[in-house]
């Protein structure tokens, strides 16, 4: 592993930086959610949401499977925090100590070579948002949530709540409570961006919450590329993430939404994504989750018109104290619909990965298909590797099949790989890697490299 | 000349199946030399090329290795690797997700223990890609998956002239290739081969050894070598067939 | 009433209603015991008794209620069955309703196989229960055949729980053909250094049927092997729920398990559900699980059609050829032949 793999540094993730704070809110109460509608000047139907949903939020209970939850006292959380800094056009705007992060994580350098548009949030606010003069002119909407319900309230209230509902389950209730930040994204009809915009959310205070709202509608005929990026410097102190992300693709759009996890080890990052996909429509999901304690995360495609398509592409990687609970819901309402599905996962130092799904064929959907794969490696005895996959099927024309593979790295391969002078753990690196390569080769090439050095990183621990 | 190679009294058996199956064999190769292990299916011959690089395997259960004048008895593969032998397998193995290139620069870098000038270096493997009439743009394949048995031993033969060992040894590369492909193998044994290196080959046919310069041929029945001699045995082998020549030796006792 | 019966091992999202399964039952008050026969050539080989018992039994279907009978049967040390050994119980509209146990050792190095069968004469309602454990010793072999069939209208609760020790084998074949309610639940620990067990299970459902099975197989010592292979089709307003579990327990390097299903549905008003789980805490190990449907190829359908067989004819063969690897698995060539009759009636 020393040779071999470039030296990282895992510190630009780890970054702890005091900030200044205007406002906090701590817990969940009537005040702290009237605090925050009150500090982002909303108007009342939002905060009608807002109260509408802390109030299921109390009477929904914790789901009675997947991992623990009972672990999180909301309220000892903050639930609100906002930086002493307004949302900036320029990053020379952006206070120094925020800025300093996001350059080590290479936010503004990627936007000057790869990106149409940049978000930041840092805690509970968008610090910068900015997007090229070109895709502007194009009348592309990127902005960040709060600008979106005042300066867009008819797109935002014909869309929000829309494909996520507030009664979900219980932590979207806390979302719809308390969100704050977060990106709205509208693509016009038949406007095709060829490079993608993206959105990256920090949290940086100890023992808090982050919940940005995100909002993207591709419209008809109508291209986009998006990547969402997290990460967190680790604290002892439990932190929440319990973001929302509602896409709505029109009939003859694409939309590829890439997410790049890597939450600090105290984060439960109990994340909802929802996807409404017209005909002739394309929704790619590809996600790679390697931080958090535990996450709780299972993207829904709804197919609802004829052709529609989704492809799901993701791999997670669980080492030591982390549970990840993942995977993908996808409900086939029309004809010819279909789904694809690769994951793969990979467990090690005690770590858990669960692979979770439900694929739901209503009648309706003549002639769908769906062909669902997972892949899961374990490196060591101490860990553990779950598939859990529900499907139902309701009509008799469809075409549907789910494989899974368990199992660990071959010895014979290593003994191969160190006959031509690799060491153990060098050859064990090069499998796993390769083990990925197909899921890592689906990001851009800047965030296949990110995602490499992330999985060296993982294997740094056993490996090397 | 240079002692390389010196295998004394070695035994060895298959872990899983607890089978003995080299019993006591004495083997010694000086540099410059190529030689030749011959003899009958289940003889043993695989299991030498695996004993000599410690598979796990393989048990020793007695006897010694000395290579370069140091003991690999007991080394681990990628030190043997390192130490400048070379095993090209007979089945080589698939592994999805990294290519030719990727992994021929990783194993490079490792044997040679210093920083791969990649332009050169790609150079050199360009080159040798085509004296093994191997298409260059298997570099982006992933590394044996999906080749065909010809192409999967051409990919050994390369990483042979690449990695540049001083002992190579290779376990019936030979087996299921056509005409053409055996001279191609041929051609980067004699394009391999100086005066400095050594190579073992092992097989059960003669076809591969016409263009080479053998130096000896060893008949190994039963996990030893029962006789040596020089490349007119193979000669003999395939004209009289392994059984004539063990009863020859029986009878001779 | 309503009975909820046979939880998964593992709960998941509630919203697909398969972590467990509602049903009405009317299980009828007791009236007249069912006469039990029990066929076999090699009666010295084995010690057979039969205990009634009062007991409230439960098994991992979690319903409870009072045996009829319990069957004990002991497969003695090195004895090998040159002839399977028969257990039928006849139904009558007296004796309507069976809460019964088969209960079989299997001693060290013996060799058996048993097949359960059900004769009915009577077309009303039928509730049937069968508990089947087995114990396999060392080095025994033990096969089990059981024949699902009663009426339509029967209820039918199969519920098998086995523990295999070191390299001791124990194969089911469970042919589930007729029935309104069909629970079944298969339950396997695999106890000791290379114990293997394999499930061979057909189902046809057809009206109203609901079939709901849950399969769990713990694998807990090296070199431990699981099979469980289902085949099924559907048609009409049946619904399917296929549940099936592989647990590699931490110390159970060098396994290998595999499940699989794979439904054909013949009408777009069926429901099939599938959970195939694997749980996996060891490294070692191979795991696969598959789990596929669809309907009748239309192009093999037109291949066979176009060599004279109606379409009848050639959606039969189809089934068989996805049936026929399973029936394959049946060693007795009699019950085999007898199967596949009942099959052909069917469908």
């Amino acid at each position: 592993m020393k040779t071999r793999i470039d030296n990282v540094n895992e510190n630009i993730y780890n970054i702890k930086t005091e900030t200044r704070y205007l406002k906090k809110g701590i817990g969940i109460s009537e005040d702290v959610v009237k605090l925050i509608s009150k500090e982002k000047e909303e108007p009342g139907w939002v905060l009608d949401i807002r109260l509408k949903a802390l109030k299921l939020f109390n009477e929904l209970n914790n789901p009675d499977w997947g991992p623990e939850l009972t672990e999180l006292d909301i309220n000892k959380i903050a639930t609100y925090i906002k930086p002493e800094t307004k949302k900036q056009m320029s990053w020379d705007d952006v206070p120094e100590d925020i800025k300093n992060v996001f350059d080590k994580l290479g936010i503004p350098e990627a936007e000057k070579e790869s990106l149409a548009g940049v978000g930041a949030q840092y805690d509970s606010e968008a610090v910068y948002h900015n997007l090229s003069e070109k895709v502007e002119k194009l009348g592309v909407i990127y902005t960040d949530f709060d600008t979106a319900i005042k300066e867009y309230p008819e797109l935002v209230k014909k869309y929000f709540t829309k494909a996520v509902t507030l009664n979900d389950h219980k932590y979207i209730a806390l979302h719809y409570a308390l969100f704050s930040g977060g990106s709205f994204i509208y693509v016009p009809k038949n406007v095709k961006l060829d490079i993608p915009l993206q959105s990256y959310f920090r949290l940086n205070a100890p023992g808090a919450g982050q919940f940005e709202h995100t909002l993207i509608v591709v419209d008809e005929g109508a291209e986009l590329q998006f990547i969402e990026g997290c990460s967190a410097p680790g604290y002892n102190e439990l932190n929440i993430h319990a973001g929302c992300v509602e896409l709505f693709v029109e009939e003859n759009a694409y939309l590829r939404f890439s997410t790049i996890e890597n939450w600090s080890k105290n984060m439960l990052n109990l994340n909802t994504k929802k996807c409404f996909v017209k005909k002739n429509g394309k929704i790619e999901w590809i996600m790679g989750s390697f931080g958090s304690k535990v996450s709780m995360l299972y993207p829904l495609s709804v197919l609802n018109g004829e052709n529609a398509k989704c492809e799901f592409t993701a791999i997670s990687f669980a080492g030591k104290g982390q549970n990840l609970d993942t995977g993908l819901k996808v409900i086939h309402n029309a004809k010819n619909t279909s789904t694809v599905v690769n994951s793969k996962s990979i467990s090690k130092d005690g770590g858990i990965c669960t692979f979770r799904s439900n694929a739901w064929v209503k009648k309706n959907a003549k002639n769908s298909k769906l062909v669902l794969n997972c892949e899961s490696l374990m490196l060591d005895s101490e860990s553990r590797s779950d598939t859990i996959p529900v499907n139902r099927l309701e009509t008799d024309e469809v075409t549907f099949s789910h494989e899974a593979t368990i199992g660990k790295i071959s010895d014979k391969a290593i003994f191969y790989l160190m006959s031509r002078g690799l060491s153990e753990d060098e050859a064990k690196a090069l499998i796993v890697r390769g083990f990925a390569e197909p899921i890592s080769k689906s990001f851009p090439v800047e965030y296949a490299v990110e995602m490499n050095r992330l999985i060296n990183l993982e294997l740094e621990g056993t490996i090397g | 000349m240079k002692k390389l190679l010196e295998i004394k009294n070695i035994h060895t058996k298959v872990r899983d199946l607890d089978k003995q199956i080299l019993k006591g064999l004495d083997l010694t190769v000086n540099s410059g030399e190529i030689h030749v292990i011959m003899g009958p299916n289940g003889a043993g011959k695989s299991t030498l090329a695996n004993t000599i690089f410690n598979n796990p395997e393989y048990e020793k259960t007695e006897g010694s290795i000395y290579f370069d004048g140091k003991d690999i008895t007991n080394e681990k593969v990628n030190n043997i690797a390192k130490s400048g032998i070379f095993m090209s397998f007979q089945t080589p193995e698939e592994i999805p997700g990294i290519t030719v290139a990727q992994f021929l620069k990783s194993a490079k870098q490792n044997v040679s223990e210093e920083k791969v000038n990649l332009y050169k270096f790609s150079k050199e493997v360009e080159d040798y890609m085509n004296k093994l009439s191997i298409p260059t743009k298997n570099t982006t394949r992933d590394l044996n998956v999906g080749f065909s048995g010809g192409e999967k031993k051409k990919n050994e033969i390369l990483q042979m002239l690449v990695l540049n060992p001083k002992l190579a040894i290779l376990d019936e590369t030979d087996s299921g290739l056509d005409v053409d492909a055996i001279n191609i193998v041929s051609n980067g044994i004699n394009l391999f081969k100086n005066d400095n290196n050594s190579v073992i080959i092992i097989t059960h046919s003669t076809k591969l050894l016409k263009n080479l310069n053998v130096d000896y041929v060893h008949v190994l029945v039963d996990g030893r070598i029962v006789l040596s001699g020089d490349a007119s045995l193979a000669t003999r082998i395939d004209k009289e067939g392994y059984k004539n020549i063990i009863e020859g030796l029986k009878n001779e006792n | 009433m309503k009975y909820i019966l046979n939880e998964t091992p593992v709960k998941t999202t509630n919203g697909f209603m398969i972590n467990n399964i509602s049903v009405d039952l009317d299980i009828p008050t007791f009236y007249k015991l069912n006469i039990i026969n029990i066929n076999c050539n090699e009666m010295d080989k084995l010690d057979i008794s039969i205990d009634k018992v009062n007991k409230i039994e439960t098994s991992r279907i979690g319903l409870e209620d009072t045996l009829d009978y319990r069957l004990n049967i002991k497969v003695k040390k090195y004895e090998e069955l040159n002839d399977p050994c028969i257990i039928e119980y006849h139904f009558t509209n007296e004796a309507n309703k069976l809460f019964n146990n088969i209960n079989i050792v299997s001693e060290e190095s013996s060799k058996a196989k048993f097949i359960i069968k059900y004769v009915s004469e009577t077309e009303n309602r039928i509730f049937n229960y069968l508990k089947q454990t087995n114990v396999v010793n060392k080095n025994a072999l033990l096969d089990i055949s059981i024949i699902s069939n009663i009426n339509e209208e029967s209820d039918n609760l199969v519920a098998i729980e086995n523990i295999v020790e070191e390299s001791a084998f124990i194969n089911h074949n469970f042919y589930d053909l007729k029935g309104k309610t069909r629970i079944s639940n298969y339950y396997t620990e695999l106890k000791d250094i290379s114990s293997e067990n394999s499930l061979n299970n057909i189902y046809i459902g057809k009206s109203n049927s609901i079939i709901d099975m849950n399969y769990l197989t713990n694998l807990n010592k090296p070199k431990n092997t699981t099979n469980m292979i289902t085949y099924g089709i559907l048609k009409d307003n049946a619904i399917k729920n296929y549940k099936s579990t592989i647990d590699f327990k931490s110390g159970c390097a060098k396994s290998n398990g595999k499940e699989f299903e794979n439904v054909l549905l013949l009408d777009d008003t069926v429901v099939s559900k599938s959970l195939p789980m694997l749980l996996c805490t060891e490294e070692d190990v191979s795991g696969s699980h598959s789990v596929s449907s669809g309907k009748v190829d239309n192009n093999q359908l037109f291949y066979l059609m176009s060599r004279g067989l109606s379409k009848k004819e050639a959606t039969k063969l189809i089934i068989f050829s996805k049936f026929n690897s399973l029936l394959n698995k049946e060693t007795n060539e009699e019950l085999r032949n007898e199967i596949i009759d009942l099959i052909e009636k069917e469908i």
